[in-house]
């Protein structure tokens, strides 16, 4: 059969491969192993995949134990499906996710932290780095990963560091001097990045999400490009909501930054979505959540279209998503029966729930 | 053996050229069907000859590659009618059936057809074990034993999987 050795119909065929299978077939022959493997096919299947998106699927962790769960919509009723690691993440804990790459750290933190560690799922390529250590910029505050195969098959990772303490009062006040350091895969080192900067001490720069070619952190971001910090808008809630208990988070998905704050007193969950000129937040989506026992938001789901888009919801035992254009919830998993469910807890937290995709990205 | 195409008779406006599969069958083809194919678009406006010889396409898959051709260039059936004719085409297709398919469409140069078929090969084989591909592809097995046993332990949660089918 002459398929077998003609490169451009086999890269058709492959285009349409999960990354599993690929692996897989590196197996049948040495010319499938070097197409499989090859720069040529990584940037097609890349440019296929911006056009042909797959299915949204989300990564869900139980905090504080091993145990990761791979959840795919629009297939209801079926059980959580274990996602297997191949190194054990008893002894790490996950910095974040970008687009197929983990950035893992050490369980038990070291002081001052050594290394961090970046872990492909599909491939099961890690690969250790090495931070600066004996830095004259200080303590660590957040390591944050940044990958996007559209733009490059390199990925870089952004630190942040406390600078220089100059006297005491630094610990003590409020705004808090800080400098980026940012390492690149191509050259495999690490570069001091822009001046430092001013940041309120509340920051939590251990939550960097990657959006636009920059890393988002509450309240302000960081440019790979032109390696300036910048400023997030005020987010303005409707003049009908008043005070509130919070619970929010920011959510990346399908190359739209969100803003979720889940009113927990009012039962109601706002979105906002970050304008691509980072001109304003505009209130996306509004819902209004019912239930006994309370519900929790873990993640957003969005997509081509508007019907395609959806709050991930949590409640005791059951995960459920609630379409936004049919403004009606229906439930994805109910997992009750699982040996690891617990009456009356909301396991699975959004921290821990990650937009899951495949890359053959080297580690 | 003649056959027309499915828009029915042709009139005197519509153009046509027979194409000749390698099993020796002749097609009746309208030329804005034929144009969709991109080799078969420069051979026309390369020659007067109305008459193009497939010599690597037989009869049965040339068939079907027409009906695909005729079909997308009508410009009656919408763009919806026609994604569903796509689907159609190939649900239940064999394997076998869709390899010739996708080496037609390389030789006619017909990229959405090329699409529709490869993805659907794609389907089938995604959960397919190695030795079934190796089998399907006519491909021999040239690793030593042990390269395969290095390439099975670098990769080994690729084959962690029970729902693998060899049929």
């Amino acid at each position: 059969m002459i398929i077998a050795h003609n490169d451009d119909l086999l890269t058709e065929i492959f285009l349409w491969l999960p990354a599993k299978s690929l692996i897989r077939f590196k197996l049948v022959c040495k010319q499938w192993f070097s197409l499989i493997s090859s720069q040529y096919f990584f940037n097609r299947r890349t440019l296929h995949h911006r056009r042909y998106k797959p299915e949204p699927t989300l990564l869900l962790g139980l905090p504080e134990t091993s145990y990761y769960f791979h959840l795919k919509f629009r297939k209801y009723g079926e059980k959580l499906v274990p996602y297997n690691f191949s190194i054990p993440l008893t002894e790490q804990t996950i910095l974040s996710f970008c687009n197929g790459l983990f950035l893992l750290q050490r369980r038990n933190v070291e002081n001052p932290l050594k290394h961090c560690q970046i872990y492909n799922p599909a491939t099961k390529q890690s690969r250790k780095i090495l931070l600066n250590i004996n830095h004259r910029n200080g303590t660590v505050m957040g390591l944050s990963l940044a990958f996007d195969p559209l733009k490059s098959p390199h990925y870089k990772i952004i630190c942040v560091r406390g600078a220089r303490r100059r006297s005491p009062a630094f610990w003590q006040s409020w705004w808090r001097c800080f400098q980026i350091e940012v390492y690149d895969s191509e050259t495999r080192t690490w570069k001091l990045s822009g001046k430092t900067f001013r940041a309120p001490a509340g920051v939590r720069f251990n939550q960097g999400i990657y959006w636009k070619n920059g890393i988002h952190w509450r309240g302000i971001f960081f440019d790979l490009q032109d390696s300036l910090i910048g400023k997030h808008p005020e987010i303005v809630f409707p003049g009908d909501t008043g005070r509130d208990y919070l619970y929010d988070n920011y959510v990346e998905s399908y190359g739209y930054l969100h803003y979720i704050a889940h009113m927990l007193k009012r039962k109601s969950v706002m979105v906002f979505e970050l304008e691509s000129d980072y001109s304003q937040w505009t209130l996306k989506y509004r819902v209004d959540l019912n239930g006994d026992f309370g519900i929790s938001v873990l993640s957003i789901i969005r997509g081509e279209s508007e019907e395609d888009s959806a709050l991930v919801l949590h409640e005791p035992g059951k995960v459920m998503e609630y379409k936004f254009e049919e403004m009606s919830g229906k439930e994805i998993i109910d997992f009750r029966e699982e040996a690891f469910y617990e009456e009356h807890c909301f396991q699975f937290e959004s921290n821990f729930t990650f937009q899951f995709i495949e890359t053959l990205a080297p580690a | 053996m003649v056959t027309t195409d499915e828009k029915g008779p042709l009139t005197a406006k519509k153009k046509s050229v027979i194409i000749r599969s390698c099993d020796g069958d002749e097609f009746l083809v309208s030329e804005s069907a034929a144009v969709l194919s991109t080799s078969l678009k420069k051979i026309l406006e390369e020659k007067e000859d109305r008459l193009i010889h497939l010599s690597d396409i037989d009869n049965k898959t040339l068939a079907m590659v027409i009906a695909y051709l005729s079909t997308h260039a009508d410009d009656g059936l919408s763009d919806d009618l026609k994604r569903s004719f796509d689907q159609e085409f190939v649900s239940g297709k064999e394997f076998d059936v869709l390899k010739y398919l996708v080496l037609a469409t390389d030789t006619l140069q017909v990229t959405c057809l090329c699409y529709t078929v490869a993805k659907k090969m794609a389907d089938i084989m995604k959960n397919k074990l190695v030795e079934w591909v190796r089998r399907e592809f006519d491909i021999q097995n040239d690793y030593t034993p042990e390269a395969e046993a290095e390439i099975r332990r670098l990769d080994a949660w690729a084959w962690d999987d029970r729902q693998l089918e060899d049929d």
